[in-house]
């Protein structure tokens, strides 16, 4: 009996990763889209930058390395977007091209490309940017004023406004209606405010199976459960709703944390690996230094997952054995 | 029966250059991490710690070397700690009161660590006890100069990127990254580093290999 030897990500599906990596562009679409409708072309730019610039890395690392292209995969381009949505929408446009390109050639390709990678590249070139430029990276445009950005020039001139993340962390009163969180009408980044969307593409990416519904339920009970527990604005239900709508938190359950490749395979590991990565999001929105820490817990869960794998496979087996042994 | 000078220099190479660069202490042993993530962040810094590093280990081996095997397993860490200790406290007050007393201001806490890092303990505790003098003396100064170039490097390739001077000299850079003096900046060269070490290697071992079918056809 011979096996056949396959890298990660392993599929249960007969598709290749360019699937599922299409099926991650098409969900990053609307959510594009939505942002469009409050600041005009300039996001769509950005996160098209951010794609160019991880797709041109990735060659150039395959031509120097003397490999196969790889860029046919859709996983570099998906790195790219992912890294772009995560911008804020006045973002200058040489920073989604450094974030990816950090994304690709310092964390995807030295660890020896698609399926290989011990961290998810896009975390971590937004992880960089949010150390190396927080200024820039929390400095977010009022999306009441309904006016496109301006595409060229400078942009010291548009009103920004505190993000419901950055009014908590400071303690104040938000102002901002269930309603407003649903339609993204809210300070933040490019492609992470319009909840209902985020909400739509997630259903969308598990009934694909791209996605897994065990990670991100487990991940959002758990940032739930931590608001309910120790709440920064009064009311329950009022501070379970604007911890898991403000800031990035939810696009990174839904993209960041389902990547195939930094994930657990196991159902018990992915719950596991998804409660830690919500109740570390949490601790790093009290205890940060930024007000959203949502990518440095996606790079801290990631080194774990392996880990959370085996042990959740052990555990497992045991029982099973020790079932075995008494029925028997 | 150990002898103190060995006359088989080959021996004494092969640690040289096992210590120095096929198992470097830092880039393949991992040993000694902790000092240049945390303070090779100025080329200035990284130079004294080389140098105080090669101050204690290069007597610690020797002594473990010819008095390790005599002296009982309990009594061996305490006394060469205590020894690096004693070279260290020496080495801060001359570096107080000679060189620079706003360098020791940052370094001394630093400086005494170095008594009780692995690097130390590893080399003169494990390795010298169980080899001649002059292999161990060898090994000593291949750890200390592999350690000291790692650190240097580190520390100037940070000190330019965070700062944009090169021993507290600018460089008149456009552009400088304050947060390359963070540690996860010296930890993804480290990993550079290490990678491009195991690279040198396999490019040296590939010539050998092919030098060596050479002659074989000869």
């Amino acid at each position: 009996m011979t096996f056949k030897l396959a890298h990660a990500p392993h599929l249960r599906r007969t598709e290749s990763a360019a699937f599922m990596s299409l099926d991650v562009l098409v969900a990053l679409l609307p959510l594009l889209l939505s942002s469009a409708v409050y600041y005009g072309a300039r996001p769509a730019i950005l996160v098209l930058l951010g794609m160019a610039s991880a797709v041109l890395c990735e060659t150039i690392c395959c031509l120097i390395m003397k490999r196969a292209p790889t860029v046919l995969d859709g996983t570099a381009a998906v790195t790219g977007g992912i890294v772009g949505m995560l911008l804020p929408p006045l973002a200058p446009y040489w920073m989604p091209v450094i974030g990816a390109a950090f994304a690709i050639l310092v964390v995807k390709m030295p660890m020896g490309g698609s399926g290989r990678n011990l961290f998810n590249p896009a975390a971590a070139g937004v992880a960089v940017l949010t150390l190396c430029f927080s200024g820039l990276m929390f400095r977010y445009p009022d999306p009441g004023q309904n006016v496109p950005l301006p595409l060229t020039g400078s942009v010291a001139q548009v009103i920004t406004e505190s993000s419901p993340a950055a009014q908590m962390m400071s303690g104040g009163q938000t102002l901002y209606s269930p309603m407003m969180l649903l339609l993204g009408d809210f300070p933040g980044p490019i492609g992470a405010t319009a909840i209902a969307v985020i909400a739509a593409c997630a259903l969308y990416l598990f009934s694909r199976r791209s996605a897994s519904p065990l990670i991100t339920l487990s991940y959002l009970a758990a940032c739930a459960g931590m608001a309910a527990l120790f709440p920064r604005v009064p009311g329950l239900t009022n501070s379970v709703l604007m911890e898991l709508c403000s800031g990035y938190l939810l696009f990174a359950g839904v993209f960041l944390l389902n990547d195939p490749v930094t994930a657990p395979r196991h159902w018990l590991g992915r719950l596991v690996y998804g409660a830690l990565a919500g109740v570390l999001v949490m601790l790093l929105r009290y205890y940060g230094r930024f007000e959203e820490g949502a990518c440095f817990a996606v790079l801290l869960v990631n080194a774990f997952a392996p880990v959370i794998d085996r042990m959740c496979w052990g555990l497992l087996n045991f029982y099973r054995i020790r079932k075995g042994a008494h029925s028997g | 029966m150990k002898q103190p000078f060995s006359k088989n220099l080959k021996e004494v190479g092969d640690a040289f250059l096992d210590s120095f660069l096929v198992k470097n202490i830092v880039l393949v042993q991992a040993i000694g991490i902790c000092p240049i993530i945390a303070i090779g962040t100025h080329l200035k810094y990284g130079v004294v710690l080389a140098v105080c590093t090669a101050l204690v280990l290069l007597p610690a081996s020797l002594f473990m070397s010819f008095l390790g095997d005599k002296l009982p397993a309990w009594l061996r860490a305490p006394l060469y700690t205590v020894g690096a200790a004693a070279i260290l406290l020496g080495a801060a007050v001359f570096l107080d009161r000679l060189i620079s007393h706003e360098l020791y201001a940052i370094l001394y806490l630093f400086i005494p660590l170095m008594a009780v890092n692995t690097l130390v303990s590893y080399r003169a505790g494990g390795f010298s006890v169980s080899h001649e003098p002059a292999v161990a003396l060898a090994d000593a100064l291949a750890s200390s100069l592999g350690f000291g170039l790692v650190l240097c490097v580190v520390s100037a390739l940070r000190e330019m990127a965070a700062f944009g001077t090169l021993w507290d000299i600018p460089l008149h850079m456009e552009l400088t990254l304050p947060e390359a003096s963070l540690p996860y900046a010296a930890f993804i060269m480290l990993g550079f580093m290490a990678a491009f070490l195991q690279w040198l290697k396999a490019v040296l071992s590939r010539r050998a290999g092919r030098r060596g079918e050479g002659r074989r056809a000869e």
